[in-house]
């Protein structure tokens, strides 16, 4: 059991000596200056304010990334790269990091990119108003040392510190100006030291950003302009890419990723995350799934491999871990699909097993729960299907309410802090109620380790605990797919499922 | 006149009142709250628990009522709790949308619609009336999203006539919006021409009957003349009232085809905040949508007066 | 000027062919009037309405009919043909002006129409035009009267209006169906002076239908009384009243009240029911109702012959003859 390149820049060592260029997709092509382009979202946006937002979707990350900058970003490897920070730099065993930033950057807004800027975002984001804090937890507090350098403190060492500051998903990493946000303007018009700015966004329609001409970097922004539509139906969403309508797209469903491959006029990206687009909950604090018998017999009835075929077409993997391409930890005694042995231990259990599944109302949410009924019934477990909308499903999951339920697990750039909030018994979103000393232990461990083979050794003994355990049960990996039209270039891999676009250009630009 | 205006408003308040306090009611009832959109899948019980209460959502229904009428009666319609956008201006970036597309739509279905009645009832009973009855029939049964898709595959992706999906306001160009909304129309038109069609193949048969088409006809006058000019105004009746519920049912209904053609339209942002529990959004689509059904209501009275002189005698009279 | 040879109009049903029109001719020259009289359901409004091409598409004509108009053969199954002389040479008014005036068309409308279409008016001369027909056919404040509503003229204008309609192209042939059947008893008579007045002045020949015997008295040059379809006897109108030979003339002769009789006379109808027109009885099809019928009435069909001085009549067994008992 190895480590694979897990943040080997920032685990490796006290310093981050050594900061990679992205590099953007393998182009030897030189990007070509203007042009502009249209990206097909999802879904509307929220706004970019974190404390009146709340919560930065996919969508909405897509969009942020372009306009606001990080301290660090990942590469595809998990490496560090600087951004706005120009190092990072352990103190005090771990408890403390100082970073230094940046002393060339201006906010679109002429606001002054410096350590006030940090703080203050920090400052909020670290404040209880704040609800995407929960993995954050042993952040305490930040400071301002001199005008750019700050220095985070933390209540323990912390392995996935760096990460947290470096992850494109969520808003804490993104900073904003801090005069847009005293103003009270930063959530529905967002400023940042990005290489492109705000210029309009008509609710429910469309988000146009244009290039920065003072931006810091050297690569982009390459295009005049980006449009981002928001395109809800997936189906259109792909007329409209083949139509040359946009020119790009993220898609989740099989059978929307097979027709697209189909099509030799658009560019296929696929990036294998980590985490689960969708697992099972199996409520611990209720019978019978209190039983472990009963959790283990469950996981052998549960079948992932017929699963990725009718959910997916097989355009998702099987996992037995939560790790992606972070981590390898082989099989971590993945309970295979074996109706025997699911018999065996109901035998030992010796009562009849029947509880509720709730499920969504999405034709998705149907398949699953029916496909999960039919696995069992084969076991002789009566599964019964409650579908109820994703706001009822959360309600439920949230307040102790269910037996059994669809959730998955994030695709972010260190699983530790959401694993220990899934699992740990203290955690305020143990929403399995497992509870288990020695996981408790094992997830204790890990987030004071910041040696990266050691942790990953740890990682995988916590993945081994969930299979033998089995609070939750898998139905595949997180491989991300985007298309794109053939004129589009420069576009990195899509870690953590986002289109990045800061280094975007067009075959047709100048 | 004024009389009739005083009355209409009078109902106008009456309904808003209705509709809003029965929404206000059915969204509070419904299982789960916004906090749950708004806290994401990553959030402790406690978080949640935060948010209902900044929001206000853990006061009475009643209570929440009373202040939502209040900011209303002060002209404030509130902001959305999801993205802090004000109702007003959420409704009103969308409302151009809206109406456009029921315009279009069912301009769109008065065009196939009434020379194919006015066609199907002059020749009633014959091939080419049995044809279209069944083309009727068959279309009205086909759902639209088929329509829709179908439409996109012809003249998006094959043709590369029209754009797939997307939405151009007037100001980038009178061409450039049109070409957005003809095949959104065209698929709710393609359903809705069928009961206009029939509406009016039937009251144009009737009216084909009665003693003064035999007059026209003895005037010499051929046969389109009589149609447009003789029949078509008696028979319109029903028609107008079928236009009116399409319409109405278009404020905020045109939900699948905003959703397929990504139209920012009343429809979608209500199914939206209905989905997210965004209740501010709700109810002003709501009050929104019941202002467009008294008006509508209203228009169609007034077309009533316009098209039959004997209902404009009567009402002076009376 | 109008020639009518053998017009049989059938309607073809789901029961079986209905003959309305079994097999009428008649001629009618310029300036004369003609009065068509018989029962409701005898054939003489699907006579004339078969002449202008009025007819559901149901109705079809027999193979030998023949129709005469100005000298020329006039083909009644060609509506291109039909709208050469519909409107513009033959004009007809409507039984009930409540219903065969447009109810959402201004009065000056209906009338401009077709002063427009055919004589190619342009508006205000034929605004103008219209102003005078209206004076013309005696409507008070016509200038006024041209931009009102069928519904807000009472039944007897509305028909002065449907004349002034039918009287707008200067037709050289009035068809009047019942013009006065459905109007006010007071009324009636100015309208039949009305229509008289303008017959004489404009030099029409006119049809004038009816089932009112009384109603064309002194105002038909001739009369033909139709019954199952059939013209069954026709005369100039002084010989028939002078000498009635169709027991079925006689009958609807009776059948008008007469204003002398004394209060509470009860009205002579005529007994039995019009015959079925699917299968019409054998020989004369008046017989099952006729108080003079023999064995021959219902075996042999008499044919319309004459006696002198034009008057013609198809009975066996005339009235003024003896019967065969």
């Amino acid at each position: 059991m190895t480590a694979r390149q897990f943040f080997s820049g920032v685990l490796g060592g006290a310093v981050l000596g050594t900061f990679l260029l992205v590099c953007a997709g393998a182009n030897a092509e030189e990007p070509k200056r203007g042009g502009s382009i249209t990206v097909g979202l999802e879904t509307d946006l929220r706004g970019f304010d974190p404390i009146k937002a709340r919560v930065l979707g996919n969508s909405a990350a897509t969009v942020i990334n372009v306009i606001q900058d990080r301290l660090f970003d990942v590469d595809e490897e998990g490496n560090l790269v600087a951004m706005l920070a120009t190092g990072a730099e352990q103190e005090e065993g771990g408890t403390s990091w100082l970073i230094t930033l940046r002393t060339d950057v201006t906010f679109h807004d002429g606001t002054p990119f410096n350590a006030d800027a940090v703080v203050a975002h920090w400052t909020r984001i670290l404040s209880p108003s704040y609800v995407g804090g929960i993995f954050l937890q042993p952040m305490e507090g930040i400071e301002k040392v001199d005008e750019f350098t700050v220095r985070f403190h933390l209540d323990h060492a912390w392995g996935p510190f760096a990460g947290s500051l470096a992850t494109p998903i969520g808003f804490a990493p993104y900073i904003p100006s801090p005069r847009a946000v005293s103003d009270d303007t930063q959530n529905r018009h967002p400023v940042g030291t990005g290489p492109y700015m705000f210029k309009e966004w008509r609710s429910g329609d469309r988000f146009v950003v244009v290039a920065n001409p003072n931006y810091w970097g050297d690569d982009g922004p390459h295009l005049d302009e980006i449009t981002f539509r928001f395109l809800p139906d997936q189906q259109t969403r792909l007329a409209s890419l083949q139509s040359g309508d946009i020119d790009v797209m993220w898609m989740d469903r099989g059978t929307t990723i097979r027709s697209a491959q189909k099509d030799d006029s658009l560019d296929e990206h696929d990036t294998l995350g980590n985490g689960s687009l969708i697992i099972f909950l199996l409520n611990g604090s209720k019978p019978p799934l209190d039983d472990l018998r009963v959790r283990q017999a469950l996981s052998h009835a549960w079948d992932q491999t017929l699963a990725m075929k009718v959910f997916y077409r097989n355009t998702q993997t099987e996992i037995t871990h939560p790790y992606g391409s972070l981590l390898d930890c082989g099989e971590a005694g993945y309970r295979a699909h074996d109706i025997e042995k699911a018999k065996q231990l109901l035998a030992d259990y010796g009562q009849p097993v029947a509880f509720e599944m709730i499920h969504t109302t999405t034709p998705r949410g149907r398949e699953v729960g029916q496909l999960m009924q039919q696995l069992f019934k084969r076991v002789g477990v009566t599964l019964n299907l409650k579908p109820v909308d994703q706001l009822q499903l959360r309600q439920r999951v949230f307040t102790n309410n269910y037996e059994m339920s669809g959730w998955r697990i994030g695709d972010i750039p260190d699983q530790g802090p959401q694993l220990f909030g899934l699992f740990h018994s203290k955690s305020g979103y143990n929403i399995t109620k497992y509870r288990a000393a020695e996981m408790d232990a094992l997830l204790e461990q890990q987030r004071l380790l910041t040696d990266a083979e050691a942790r990953g050794e740890l990682l995988c003994r916590i993945a081994e605990t969930i299979n033998r355990d089995a609070p939750i049960l898998y139905a595949g990996g997180r491989r991300h797919y985007a298309f794109t039209r053939q004129r589009l270039k420069g576009l990195p891999a899509l870690a953590y499922g986002l289109i990045r676009l800061g280094h975007a250009w067009v075959t047709d630009g100048k | 006149m004024a009389k009739f205006v005083t009355l209409k408003l009078l109902r106008l308040i009456g309904v808003v009142f209705a509709v809003s306090a029965l929404t206000f009611v059915m969204v509070a009832m419904l299982p789960a709250d916004i906090a749950y959109d708004i806290a994401g899948q990553d959030a402790t019980p406690a978080q949640i628990e935060a948010i209902r209460a900044e929001l206000g959502l853990d006061q009475n229904v009643l209570v929440r009522y009373g202040h939502w009428l209040m900011s209303l009666a002060q002209g404030d319609m509130g902001r959305s709790f999801r993205s802090d956008e004000p109702v007003l201006d959420a409704i009103w970036s969308r409302l151009p949308v809206t109406i456009e597309l029921l315009v279009l739509s069912q301009v769109f279905a008065l065009l196939l619609a009434i020379p194919a009645g006015v066609y199907c009832a002059y020749r009633a009973g014959s091939r080419f009336d049995r044809v279209l009855g069944s083309t009727g029939f068959g279309m009205i049964s086909v759902p639209t999203f088929v329509l829709a898709i179908v439409l996109i595959y012809l003249f998006a992706l094959r043709l590369e006539w029209l754009p797939a999906t997307g939405y151009e306001p007037f100001s980038e160009g009178v061409w450039a919006n049109l070409r957005t909304f003809v095949l959104p129309s065209l698929s709710i038109a393609l359903v809705e021409w069928v009961p206009l069609m029939r509406t009016l193949r039937s009251d144009m048969i009737a009216t084909l009957k009665e003693d003064f088409i035999s007059m026209a006809k003895a005037k010499g006058l051929p046969a389109w003349r009589i149609l447009t000019r003789h029949a078509l105004r008696p028979s319109s009746f029903t028609l107008i009232t079928i236009l009116g519920l399409q319409i109405g049912g278009l404020i905020g209904g045109a939900l699948i085809i905003e959703t397929i053609f990504a139209l920012p339209g009343i429809g979608r942002l209500l199914i939206n905040a209905i989905y997210a529990r965004d209740y501010m959004i709700v109810q002003g689509c709501i009050l929104f949508i019941a202002v467009g059904y008294v008006v509508i209501n209203f228009v169609v009275d007034m077309l009533y007066v316009a098209l039959d002189p004997r209902i404009r005698t009567a009402g002076a009279g009376g | 000027m109008l020639t009518v040879s053998n017009l049989r109009t059938h309607f073809h049903t789901g029961r079986g062919i209905v003959r309305a029109v079994d097999g009428v001719s008649f001629n009618l020259a310029r300036g004369r009037t003609l009065g068509i009289v018989g029962e409701s359901g005898s054939g003489k409004t699907v006579l004339v309405r078969s002449l202008l091409g009025l007819l559901p598409s149901t109705a079809k004509f027999g193979g030998e009919t023949e129709i005469g108009f100005e000298g020329r053969p006039l083909d009644i199954r060609s509506e291109t043909a039909l709208n050469q002389v519909r409107g513009r040479a033959i004009a007809m008014v409507f039984q009930d002006p409540m219903t065969s005036l447009n109810p959402v068309m201004t009065v000056g409308a209906q009338i401009t129409e077709s002063l427009r279409y055919h004589l190619g008016l342009t508006g205000g001369e034929a605004r103008e035009r219209a102003v005078a027909l209206i004076d013309s056919v005696g409507i008070p404040m016509a200038r006024q009267r041209i931009d009102q509503h069928p519904h807000q003229l009472s039944g007897g204008l509305r028909q002065r209006v449907a004349i002034a309609i039918a009287l707008a192209c200067e037709p050289k042939l009035l068809i009047a169906d019942e013009p006065t059947t459905a109007l006010d008893v007071t009324i009636q008579a100015e309208i039949l002076d009305l229509l008289a007045r303008q017959q004489a002045e404009r030099d029409m020949a006119m049809i004038l239908i009816t089932h009112d015997l009384g109603v064309v008295a002194g105002r038909a040059d001739d009369i033909a009384v139709m019954y199952a379809g059939r013209i069954v006897e026709r005369a100039p109108t002084a010989r028939l009243f002078a000498n009635m030979r169709m027991p079925y003339t006689q009958a609807l002769m009776n059948a008008i009240p007469r204003l002398e009789a004394p209060p509470n006379t009860p009205l002579r109808t005529i007994g039995g029911r019009p015959p079925d027109l699917v299968n019409p009885p054998p020989g004369c099809r008046f017989a099952p109702r006729c108080p003079r019928a023999e064995s021959r009435c219902t075996d042999h069909e008499p044919p319309l012959e004459g006696g002198e001085s034009g008057h013609r009549f198809a009975c066996w067994y005339p009235v003024g003859e003896p019967g065969a008992a």
